[in-house]
């Protein structure tokens, strides 16, 4: 909101700090399984924490790839969702995740998919006097991993030129993906999930050749613009080669060895 | 020559301690008593006529004290060219000139008041390119260029917006074209960059309404070369002007010439003697303050099959922006030593430095030598690969060694280019391939090793003055005008006047910075301080070494001769015991509060001056800045990105008087350049407009986006330097660029002849050369 | 609107009266007149205004006075221990940390954060720890051995006073 009120003549009346509700802040697992974010839990917050880093580690990846530590410490889930950038590094991890908003006003609450939160750059579907109080990330099915590949020149501060998470449940002998989710950052007016690729590997053994026929089709789905830091036609070949990276090093199932590793193909 | 007792020392800084506690105050920090806020208002278009500018309802906004437009401020101001308006007169030249200015009683207020002030433009074409805008038929943007004042060197062409057109003759290229055994013809580009000082751009000023004098409190690089300028464009005598330089948080050089200051000094003119502060936050000191030029590089080589160079023609573009600022000498010299540093008997060089109407492009570190060196070294490996030669063997066997004479006339000595070029290849492996390309992780990445080569000039002739004070207690103050903007003068030359008096490093300091109180110099720019003002400041400690050995004479009851000084005294050579702290000796003879004072001036003579017609002269530079860079890259093929793995920067300093201060000098060099090389890029876009004015989106390397730098310290030792030393600053970036493209060409086998080598470039690059192959 | 906070200040309670929306880089420097913590670009991608809030490192330039009643803030003033300088401010002098020294306040307080949280940090835990630290002037190479012989030396007065 600061960068708004300087760069882009923002110019609230009143601003009001929600920091201070402490019901908001913190991640916790429910005995079902599912993961509740509140909204006010800092981006550090989610990069550190042990029970997102063991559950889901490549959320905590997304995470990490946010600015930078300062930045992180005071940069909010939920206000870095409400702001709604199409390249926000967190959204498709948590696309992925089959993530739902919780939305309150004046005591009463709904519910909708992150999908659906998202309307367009910088819009969400809250009204003026709703705040985003939750995320909730539902069960998900077991040997569940995943992949978030940020594309961008530098290796940290940069927005995502091209987000990419990916998050696959293989059947142990048939290695056929019985779950996959792919979502996309920063090629299209919101964060989205790129369903044409997903049919692609529905049921399929996850393999050098199909993952890259997954990549080509995210690529065609994909809506990118060009602007200062990329073409379009740039991050549509991204979208390709970091989808099928994405797939492949997921499936693989192995952590990169060191941060400037994160990026390499490690199958 | 002596055993040395500190110089060649890898001592701590002097300023270090005020640095890291944050007590150091930086013109950023500046408050004056009874301070106005300013605030500038710049121009929203590229190339217009001001029709009109609506103040009204800026003055009347309460704790407004000033406003003013051009026609408030009728002063223009230049170097080599005076062409540029305090603000804006009849017209605007590019995005983001400065047109109007408020003075308010507090920042908030002046923010606010500037923005009710309506400008009103009508447009007129606008010229973005330096090889269009120079295209005959093309609108002068300077009209009245004819009748501007301009210095005796500046040659005009008789093309439109050419500011300055440097010409090399030697011999007859297209002789040496014919005998040649191959000749290749290519072009390179650079575009725009910004310095980026992690210190924005401010100014202080306050006009005393009894006296008429001016003062100015402004980090500048070249604080009596400002007050020349200033002087001039007020048509006011030299002593009405005082700068007073506070610390400089960086600069690169884009804290040399006016920039924020005349904005300062226009609206002190109308703020009844209060001082006014006009600061330009991150973006306005990206577009509104200076810019590296933007080029476009023609090169055509001859060369035998032995690799012998025959002949080399160049033709440059040089982008100035909308005013001339240093562009003149900047393509002087960054022209002059384009074709290299090689034994070549046959060049021709055109260089033009053309208005655009973009933000104005200026000194930045390297002055024009990484311009030449993207497009002659990576020329020079082009020409290898197709004589089957290793690119380090074309260059063994071409460059300058001691003696030689140089296509431009002059005569070279301490030349330490071949060490350079022998150790930045050992120190990557160069020639040792297969072990580094069997760590490969997977077949999408390529490795590759290059090398570059430069020779960096001094800004020749330059004056330079000091003097060394001893007072009664001992303490040795140095007045050197040489400005400390981080590169550390401030330490060598406290360790120069500590060597010659022999005093422990803690009883020197260096003078505040104040043109009423200073000894002329002539600027902090060109690596010429180290070299200059270091011989300025050894002759003045001589001076009053001599002095003081004159006064403690009958003290000793010996000869001048007979005496010699250790650890803060003065003693007889035969019996070392017999001792006088030099402090002592100024008491006794002037008093508790007398000091003695010894002065010198240096200057190198270089006789004739440039030729302006073949651009020879004996003396271009008072010495030369030999480098050499070496990098190994690995490219992802399937992203386009460029990962470095290591990077050796060898630099010839004459002698390093601190070799801890070197170091970090190649360093910072080196991590510029890789900046340069793959992420930098001030976009301009076809309306005139800075499309990223900042960190988000103009890229500079952080800490993760630099590989292991390995900086090498060569000694070849200048004579006429102080101890032998030469220069370090300017040349840390200049080689970086093309060392990388050419490990990147030599990764891929292809050539990009633009930068920043970004991801998307190089990935483009590779998709083409897969379609040709296919 | 003005609003009256209290806030620690490198170990001291003060309560300034501040506009709502100044930022604490602006409360420190130009209200206060603490003016070590730097401004290097105001919108939070250099890390020169790095200050500690409530122990965390943050962006000063991104802060709202409005929000820190009752917060912790530590500066580069507050960073010395007594009248000794800390073991990462004499590296810094030692290692030749600083060149120009404007991002080196910023650079310090993210060390000192780091440090706190990791005694033992490897380079490239280093790195990515000041990577929103920019510097312009050193190639940040004698900025990661700084840290590293501070951390050493922090090291090992932790273990002598075991």
């Amino acid at each position: 909101m600061v960068i708004a009120i300087k760069e882009k003549g923002l110019a609230p009346r009143y601003v009001v700090d929600l920091k201070r509700i402490p019901s908001l802040s913190g991640i916790g697992e429910n005995p079902d399984g599912s993961l509740t974010i509140g909204a006010l839990t800092t981006l550090r917050e989610v990069e550190i924490s042990p029970l997102i880093r063991k559950k889901y580690p490549f959320l905590a990846q997304s995470a990490a790839e946010v600015g930078s530590i300062q930045i992180r410490n005071r940069a909010t889930i939920g206000g870095n969702m409400a702001n709604a950038t199409p390249s926000a590094d967190v959204a498709p991890s948590l696309l992925v995740l089959d993530t739902k908003a919780k939305i309150s006003c004046d005591g009463e609450e709904r519910v909708v998919t992150l999908e659906d939160f998202f309307v367009g750059p910088g819009k969400t579907v809250m009204k003026q006097d709703e705040i985003l109080t939750e995320l909730i990330i539902p069960p998900t099915p077991a040997g569940l991993r995943g992949e978030y590949m940020k594309f961008s020149p530098r290796e940290m501060m940069d927005l995502a030129y091209v987000g990419v998470a990916v998050a696959l449940a293989l059947e142990t002998k048939t290695k056929k993906c019985q779950h996959v989710r792919i979502a996309l950052g920063a090629v299209s007016p919101t964060p989205m999930r790129a369903r044409k690729a997903e049919a692609i590997l529905l049921n399929q053994v996850l393999a050098e050749e199909i993952a890259e026929r997954a990549g080509e089709e995210a690529s065609s789905e994909c809506k990118p613009i060009s602007d200062v830091r990329s073409s379009a036609e740039y991050r549509r070949e991204m979208v390709r080669v970091n989808t099928k990276r994405a797939l492949l090093n997921a499936g693989l199932g192995s952590e990169p060895i060191s941060w400037l590793e994160r990026r390499d193909k490690r199958y | 020559m002596a055993e040395l007792t500190i110089v060649g020392k890898p001592i701590t800084r002097v300023d270090a301690q005020e640095k890291v506690t944050g007590e150091a105050v930086y013109g950023y920090d500046l408050v004056l008593p009874d301070m106005l806020y300013g605030k500038t208002v710049f121009s929203t278009r590229p190339h217009a006529k001001i029709k009109r500018i609506d103040t009204g309802k800026a003055r009347e906004y309460p704790g407004v004290v000033a406003v003013i437009t051009g026609k408030d401020a009728p002063w223009t101001h230049g170097e080599s060219i005076k062409d540029k308006p305090f603000l804006a007169h009849d017209k605007v030249r590019y995005i983001g000139e400065p047109v109007a200015a408020v003075a308010a009683e507090d920042e908030d207020t002046a923010q606010a008041a500037a923005a009710l002030i309506e400008v009103e433009y009508e447009d007129l074409p606008a010229y973005l390119s330096p090889e269009e805008a120079c295209k005959p038929g093309a609108l002068p943007i300077h009209e009245d260029f004819a009748g501007y004042r301009k210095s005796d060197f500046i040659v005009t062409a008789p093309l439109p917006n050419v500011c300055e057109h440097f010409k090399l003759r030697t011999g007859d290229v297209e002789r040496g074209f014919r005998e040649s055994d191959l000749v290749l013809e290519e072009r390179y580009t650079l575009p725009t960059i910004q310095h980026a000082a992690m210190e924005p751009h401010s100014a202080h000023a306050q006009v005393d309404p009894a006296s008429g004098r001016v003062t100015i409190w402004v980090a500048n690089d070249a604080p009596f070369r400002a007050l020349h300028e200033i002087a001039e464009a007020l048509g006011l005598p030299l002593e009405k002007i005082r700068l007073i330089n506070p610390l400089q948080g960086g600069g690169f050089g884009s804290k040399g010439g006016l920039k924020v200051e005349p904005i300062a000094i226009a609206l002190a003119y109308h703020t009844g003697g209060r001082p006014v502060r006009v600061k330009f936050n991150r973006q306005e000191t990206f577009i509104s303050t200076l810019t590296r030029h933007e080029a476009i590089l023609y090169i055509k080589s001859g060369v035998k099959k032995s690799g012998s160079l025959c002949a080399r023609q160049m033709t440059i573009y040089w982008g100035a922006g909308a005013y001339a600022e240093k562009s003149p000498t900047v393509c002087i010299r960054g022209s002059l030593p384009a074709p290299g540093p090689y034994r070549i008997p046959h060049v021709k060089v055109d260089g033009y430095a053309v208005y655009t109407n973009k933000p104005v492009s200026g000194a930045f570190r390297g002055y024009g030598i990484p311009q030449g060196a993207w497009a002659c070294e990576q020329h020079m490996d082009e020409l290898a690969k197709r004589l089957g030669m290793d690119p380090l063997e074309l260059r063994l066997k071409n460059v300058f060694v001691d003696g030689d004479l140089a296509y431009w006339g002059e005569k070279l000595h301490s030349v330490g280019l071949k060490e350079t070029l022998i150790k930045a290849a050992e120190a990557i492996e160069w020639g040792k391939d297969d072990i580094s390309k069997s760590k490969i992780r997977s077949p999408n990445l390529k490795r590759g090793k290059g090398l570059a080569c430069i020779s960096k000039p001094t800004r020749t002739p330059t004056l330079s003055k000091a003097a060394v004070l001893i007072d009664a207690s001992g303490g040795v103050t140095v007045l050197a005008g040489t400005v400390e903007i981080g590169q550390g003068c401030s330490t060598i030359l406290s360790q120069v006047a500590a060597e010659e008096l022999k005093v422990p490093l803690e009883k020197v300091r260096m003078a505040p910075l104040d043109t009423d109180v200073i000894p002329f110099d002539a600027s902090t720019t060109s690596s010429r301080s180290t070299y200059h003002m270091g011989n300025a400041v050894r002759l003045a400690a001589i001076d009053v070494r001599e002095k003081l050995a004159e006064m403690a004479s009958p003290m000793l009851e010996a000869g001048k001769d007979d005496l010699s000084f250790a650890d803060g005294k003065i003693h007889l050579k035969e019996q070392p015991q017999m001792a006088l702290p030099i402090g002592e000796v100024v008491r006794r003879r002037l008093g508790a509060s007398g000091f003695l004072r010894g002065d010198s001036s240096y200057t190198f003579e270089i006789g004739k001056d440039l030729d302006l017609e073949t651009g020879h002269s004996e003396h271009a530079s008072a010495f030369y800045m030999y480098a050499t860079q070496a990098a190994e890259a690995e490219v992802d093929e399937e992203t386009g990105r460029v990962r470095l793995l290591r990077m050796s920067a060898a630099h010839d300093v004459g002698k390093a008087i601190n070799p801890l201060n070197c170091e970090g000098q190649i360093e910072g060099g080196l991590a510029m350049g890789i900046g340069s090389a793959l992420h930098e890029h001030l976009v301009v876009d076809e309306t005139g407009k800075v499309r990223n004015p900042s960190f988000l989106d103009y890229h500079l390397a952080t800490s993760l986006d630099l590989p292991k730098m390995i900086p090498i310290i060569v000694e070849c030792p200048e004579p006429e330097g102080p101890y032998g030393a030469k220069g370090l600053g300017e040349p840390g970036l200049a080689p970086t660029p093309a060392a990388i493209g050419n490990a990147v060409a030599n990764a891929l086998g292809i050539r990009i002849y633009d930068l920043p080598l970004s991801p998307e470039r190089v990935y483009w690059a590779i998709r083409r050369m897969k379609k040709k192959v296919a | 609107m003005k609003k009256k906070i209290r806030i620690t200040l490198n170990g001291n309670v003060v309560s300034p009266e501040v506009p709502a929306h100044r930022l604490l880089l602006d409360l420190l420097r130009d209200e206060i007149g603490l003016t070590g913590t730097k401004e290097g670009c105001g919108t939070g991608d250099c890390g020169a205004c790095t200050v500690l809030l409530d122990g965390k490192p943050v962006n000063s330039c991104l802060v709202l006075s409005g929000e820190l009643d009752g917060a912790d803030i530590v500066t580069i003033e507050g960073l010395q221990i007594g009248r000794e300088l800390h073991p990462i401010q004499q590296a810094f002098i030692q290692d030749g940390g600083a060149q120009c020294g404007y991002c080196t306040p910023g650079m310090l307080m993210m060390s000192k954060a780091l440090l706190d949280e990791n005694p033992n940090p490897t380079e490239e835990e280093i790195r990515f720890a000041l990577a929103g630290n920019l510097c312009r002037c050193t190639g940040y190479a004698k900025i990661v051995k700084a840290v590293q012989d501070a951390a050493m030396e922090l090291r090992t007065r932790h273990t002598a006073r075991q």
